[in-house]
Formats: C-alpha cells, sequence, structure tokens
C-alpha cells in the first residue's frame, strides 16, 4: 500500500469516527446486524467480505462500541491478508479511541516483531503484560524482541516467565530459550533449559547438542564428546553433528579422533571438513597435508571458513 | 545442525541469515573455536584492545558495546579512552561491573553531570573573560575514581588530553587516574583547563578522539574501537552550541581517519543525542548495546581469523 493510500485509510477512517460522533447514523440494531455479518465473515476466513462490511459499517456512523469490535475484525483481516500497513493503521487509531482495549496494543506489537521493528514492539509488549503479567504468548514474545535486540539478560527474564507459566511444555519455547542461553554463554541456564527438553523430548538430538555446548562452552571437551554422541545416537544420518564431534574432539587435544570422524570429502560440507582435517593433521605434525587442506578450504569461497582457512596457512608450520 | 537449530525463531533466523549471509557450517566452527580462544590468554592469543571514543552524553553508547562484549566473552586485555571514553573506560578498566556502569549512566541526570552544562551562561563568559570549573563532573570523578592510579586498576588503561598550549596530545597510563579523566574529559572554550605535569589540560577528543594508539601503546596486537561520532543537523542557537558543533565536527574528521587504523570498529547510531544532552546517556547506551549485539558476530570472526595462526598453535 502506497504513502498515500494508507494517509487516505487513515483520514476515512477519522472522519467517519468525527462524523459518527457528531452524527450519529445507524440504529443500534442494524449495526450489530452488520456487525454480526462481519464476525461470520472473519470467523469463516472470508476477509474480503469483512474490509467490504467494515467500509460500509463505517459509512453508517456506528456506535462507538460496535466500531471498536470492527476495528478488531478489520485489523485482523489485514493482517491475514499480509496488509500490514493498513492493519497498523486502523490499529493505532483504534488504540487512541480505546486505549483500555488491549488487543490493538497487543495486534499492533505483534505485527511490529513479524516485521522487525523490535524496538517498537518492546514498549507495547510491555504495556499489553501490565495489565495480563501472566500471558505466555506475551511474555515469549517480549523475550523473543529482547532477544532480537541483543538486550539478553532482559530478555532471559521474559522466556523464563514464558517457561514457566507454561510448565516447561513447549517444545519449541524451550529450544529457543536455550538457544538464546547459549548465545548469552549463560551455560547455567542453557543446562538447565536443556535438561527440560530432553525430559519433554527424549528423541530430540538438539537439547544433546545444547548440553555438548555447554560443556564445550566451560572447556569439559570430554563431557561434550559425550553429550555429541547421544546426540547423533539420536540422528545417526546427521552430517552436520559428526563434524561438531570430529572439531570437539580435536579442541579436547584428541587429533586422532577427529580424524575418524571426518572424512576427506563430506557432500555439502566440504569447506568445514577440509579445515578440520586440516587443523588435526597440522596437530599430528602433517604439515603438508595440512597445508593442502587449508588450501582447499580456502579455496570454498565459504564465507568465514575460507577466510579462517586462508589464515591458518600463516602458521610458520605452513 | 546445532547452530542452524539454535537459531530457531523463524524471523530472527532469517534476519541473521539474511545479515550474516553465513552457511550453518561457518557458524558451527566459529562458536567452537571462539568457545576455544576465549579460554587462552595471551600470548597464547593474539592481546585484545578496546578504544573508547570521545562523544559527550553520545558517549554512553560505549556501555551497551561493553555490555554486549560480555555477553559473548569477549577478551579485552587493554583499554583507552579519550573524553567520555575515559570514563567509561576507567570505571571498566577499574573493575566496576557492566551493569553497574549501567547504574552510573541512570543517575547521570541525578548525579547532574549535565547541570555543569546548564550552568554555563554565555553572556558570563563574555563578560567576566572567565572559564568555569565543571564542579558536578569534577566532584564525580573524584568520588568513583578519587582513592585510584593506574597501577591498580584491574585492566591496564590509558587516557588521552590536549595540551592547551601546544596541542600536543597527552597519553597518560601511570599515576593518578582521577585527574587524567578530569583532563580528557575537560571541554575546551568553556572549563578552565586543568594544571597537571606542568601542562594545561583539555578534552582529547580535539587532538585523539579515537584512541586506537594509545591501545596499541599498552600493547595490544588487535584493537576494536567504540565510535560515537556524529554531528547534529540542527544549526547552533547560541555561542555555547557552536562551539559544542565545532568540537564534534572536528571530533568527527579525527574519528574518519583514526577508525581506519583499528582492526574492527562499532558505530553506535545515537540519533540525535548530543555532545551534552546528558538527560538521555539510556538512550546512547541501547543505541550502543543495539548496534554491537548486531555487529558482534562480525566482531569475533574478524578477530578468530586474525588469532587463527595462534590458535593453531595452542590447539
Amino acid at each position: 500500500m502506497t504513502r498515500a493510500g494508507t494517509a487516505a485509510l487513515l483520514l476515512l477512517l477519522t472522519q467517519l469516527n468525527a462524523s459518527a460522533f457528531w452524527f450519529r447514523g445507524i440504529s443500534d440494531k442494524k449495526a450489530e446486524s452488520m456487525l454480526g455479518e462481519m464476525s461470520a465473515d472473519f470467523e469463516k476466513g472470508d476477509c474480503r467480505a469483512v474490509v467490504e462490511l467494515s467500509q460500509g459499517l463505517f459509512n453508517e456512523k456506528p456506535p462507538s462500541a460496535i466500531r471498536e469490535r470492527a476495528y478488531s475484525y478489520l485489523g485482523r483481516c489485514y493482517e491475514t491478508q499480509g496488509s500490514y500497513d493498513k492493519a497498523i493503521t486502523v490499529y493505532k487509531l483504534a488504540r487512541g479511541l480505546y486505549p483500555e482495549n488491549d488487543l490493538f496494543s497487543e495486534r499492533l506489537a505483534v505485527i511490529y516483531l513479524r516485521t522487525g521493528f523490535y524496538d517498537l514492539a518492546v514498549p507495547l509488549f510491555e504495556k499489553v503484560l501490565e495489565g495480563r503479567s501472566d500471558d505466555i504468548e506475551g511474555n515469549s514474545s517480549l523475550a523473543r524482541c529482547y532477544a532480537s535486540l541483543g538486550f539478553l539478560s532482559k530478555a532471559k527474564l521474559y522466556y523464563s516467565r514464558a517457561a514457566i507459566l507454561g510448565d516447561f511444555s513447549d517444545l519449541a519455547l524451550l529450544k529457543e530459550y536455550a538457544a538464546q542461553m547459549l548465545r548469552k554463554r549463560d551455560w547455567e541456564e542453557a543446562g538447565l533449559i536443556a535438561d527440560y527438553g530432553v525430559k519433554l523430548a527424549p528423541g530430540e538430538s538438539f537439547f544433546y547438542e545444547v548440553r555438548a555446548r555447554t560443556s564445550a562452552g566451560r572447556g569439559d571437551y570430554k563431557a561434550a564428546a559425550g553429550y555429541m554422541r547421544s546426540a547423533i545416537k539420536l540422528a545417526p544420518s546427521d552430517a552436520d553433528l559428526t563434524l561438531e564431534l570430529a572439531l570437539i574432539e580435536l579442541l579436547g587435544g584428541d587429533p586422532e579422533g577427529a580424524l575418524v570422524y571426518v572424512p576427506a570429502e563430506v557432500p555439502g560440507h566440504n569447506a568445514l571438513s577440509l579445515a578440520i582435517r586440516g587443523m588435526a593433521l597440522h596437530k599430528k605434525g602433517e604439515g603438508a597435508l595440512a597445508l593442502d587442506c587449508f588450501k582447499g578450504a580456502a579455496a570454498s569461497g565459504e564465507p568465514f571458513i575460507a577466510s579462517f582457512a586462508a589464515a591458518l596457512m600463516k602458521h610458520p608450520a605452513n | 545442525m546445532i547452530l542452524c537449530g539454535l537459531l530457531l525463531v523463524p524471523a530472527f533466523c532469517a534476519v541473521r541469515a539474511q545479515e550474516q549471509g553465513l552457511p550453518k557450517d561457518g557458524e558451527m566452527l566459529r562458536e567452537l573455536m571462539w568457545d576455544k580462544l576465549v579460554q587462552t590468554k595471551p600470548p597464547a592469543r593474539p592481546s585484545v584492545g578496546l578504544a573508547l571514543s570521545g562523544g559527550g552524553a553520545r558517549g554512553f553508547a560505549h556501555t551497551g558495546v561493553l555490555e554486549a562484549l560480555d555477553y559473548a566473552a569477549f577478551p579485552v586485555d587493554y583499554v583507552s579512552g579519550t573524553s567520555m571514553g575515559s570514563v567509561i573506560g576507567g570505571l571498566y578498566a577499574s573493575g566496576m561491573s557492566v551493569p553497574d556502569i549501567w547504574k552510573f549512566s541512570r543517575a547521570t541526570s541525578t548525579i547532574r553531570a549535565s547541570k555543569d552544562f546548564r550552568r554555563i551562561k554565555v553572556l558570563s563568559l563574555l563578560i567576566t573573560n572567565k572559564l568555569i570549573t565543571p564542579t558536578y563532573i569534577t566532584r564525580f570523578i573524584e568520588e568513583n575514581l578519587g582513592s585510584l592510579t593506574f597501577e591498580k586498576l584491574k585492566k591496564p588503561f590509558s587516557c588521552v588530553a590536549m595540551d592547551f598550549r601546544t596541542g600536543e596530545k597527552i597519553i597518560f597510563s601511570d599515576g593518578p587516574l582521577a585527574v587524567a579523566v578530569r583532563a580528557s574529559v575537560n571541554l575546551p572554550g568553556i572549563f578552565a583547563p586543568v594544571e597537571y605535569r606542568h601542562r594545561y589540560l583539555v578534552d582529547g577528543g580535539v587532538a585523539d578522539f579515537i584512541p586506537v594508539d594509545a591501545a596499541r601503546l599498552l600493547g595490544a596486537d588487535w584493537v576494536m574501537a567504540s565510535v560515537t561520532a556524529g554531528i547534529s543537523n540542527e544549526l547552533p542557537e547560541n555561542v555555547l552550541t557552536s562551539l559544542l558543533q565545532v568540537i564534534d565536527i572536528r571530533g568527527s574528521m579525527l574519528a574518519a581517519s583514526e577508525e581506519k587504523e583499528a582492526d574492527f570498529v562499532i558505530k553506535p547510531d545515537v540519533g540525535e543525542v548530543k555532545m551534552a544532552d546528558f538527560d538521555h546517556c539510556q538512550e546512547a547506551g541501547k543505541a550502543g548495546l543495539i548496534e554491537a549485539a548486531k555487529r558482534i558476530d562480525a566482531a569475533r570472526e574478524s578477530y578468530l581469523i586474525f588469532s587463527a595462526p595462534r590458535l593453531l598453535e595452542a590447539l
């Protein structure tokens, strides 16, 4: 929608409200009936009809309570249609008219979160949580906003609330929470969430990987390797896991162990496997072979791996 | 798999993938090599210097940068600072935790650092032809850093001032800390020069806005600069704001050339927070954290690549 279109929509909505205030038009009964139709269309998912009906309804200058509900249907329909700018216009207007109705703040916050305007979403979610501090979705959404902005301590607070309120039963939330705690290098919290995750979904390799990462972060590569082996048992065909185990073995001081898990060629992962292999061979004192691996990885074009491998070639032994 | 799995928030995952263009293999290598790197100490890894620029109230963005570095466990072996960077850097080098530095920025309006600026009466400055002493800023520095010397700090630290008579850049890295920081944050033309070691010292920002050299002199092999340069788009209203704007412009010009000497630069967008806008320190700090959070993975990669040969040796 163009800026002019948004402005026109806003103008139409505000004018209708002003005129509705001064010149009450439609009968309550007719307005109720039109709103009933909107509601039915909304429930059926017929957003085109909702939008058309809303225009008719607003033209009839309905009572305030009816308009409030009409805005909620209209806004959510715009969301469904992906017309976020129109939905934002509706919700902003409705928030001004009905400040006590949290729905408009919440929907506006959700749109800002979806579209990446996390800084705009934060105060809205905070307002929603003022009234409903036990709202799981509100807490997890606020956590997500803070995490995306880099405010990881604040994110932890709200992830924790959401997880506790949901009795640690939401697998996706636990994964997200654990991931952010790894990012924060909060090994204790990440490990705790991984424990809940293993209890909830014992067949998920993910939480064993989290445990492996927390152990590696603490410098306990032996424990990390153990957890990675558990993860591989649960997902034996996953080449990523095997390469990660190889790297952990290498970092734990076992280049022979690393070479067991990293063949010369791993389809789709050649750059990483060459880099790991090269480091393991270097550690074993096989400089010429290591250099070949580094050259291969450096030529891969993989953004970080190529530069890192090229830098490894600068080691005096190479 | 883990690093792809770790970024489970779809929008967040998409944003990160777009920003960084990294395949998951690269992320896995980065994360695990980083864990190893931060477990080592110099000389097994290159030493890291953190150079904090001037910028007045905008300099509080450094607080957010420090928080992002903390989350990443980014090693900081040496710290240097100019002007407000010397205040934040001095507190950080003294061992003050990042949450406590945030408290300091929150308290700035109550300790009335900005009051020193508000009490500047342009007319009286012109009539009396006498520069003023920043009572509140001096008191704050004395209270927080007064008992310390450079030698007593937890991390090696240096700060930069300028000799008002010669234009020389003066780097302090020994002796009492408070007077050196006071000199580094001492705006010329408004506050009277600080007399110390036979010199008349004013804000280092007009001579060395980003003290990258000072960090290297301390011993840093790799230097990250946190830069809060920026010129207000508004036209100055009076003699005082004109002077501040000139200092700002001078700082930004210096920053443009000095940041090239750093190995990595973080430049928070502090928007319209002005040099003397001490009531908006918190906004500057948040801007610092947001920008540093966006750039921290690139910073880690840059330092990992720089460290690779030594890291290979340490395996």
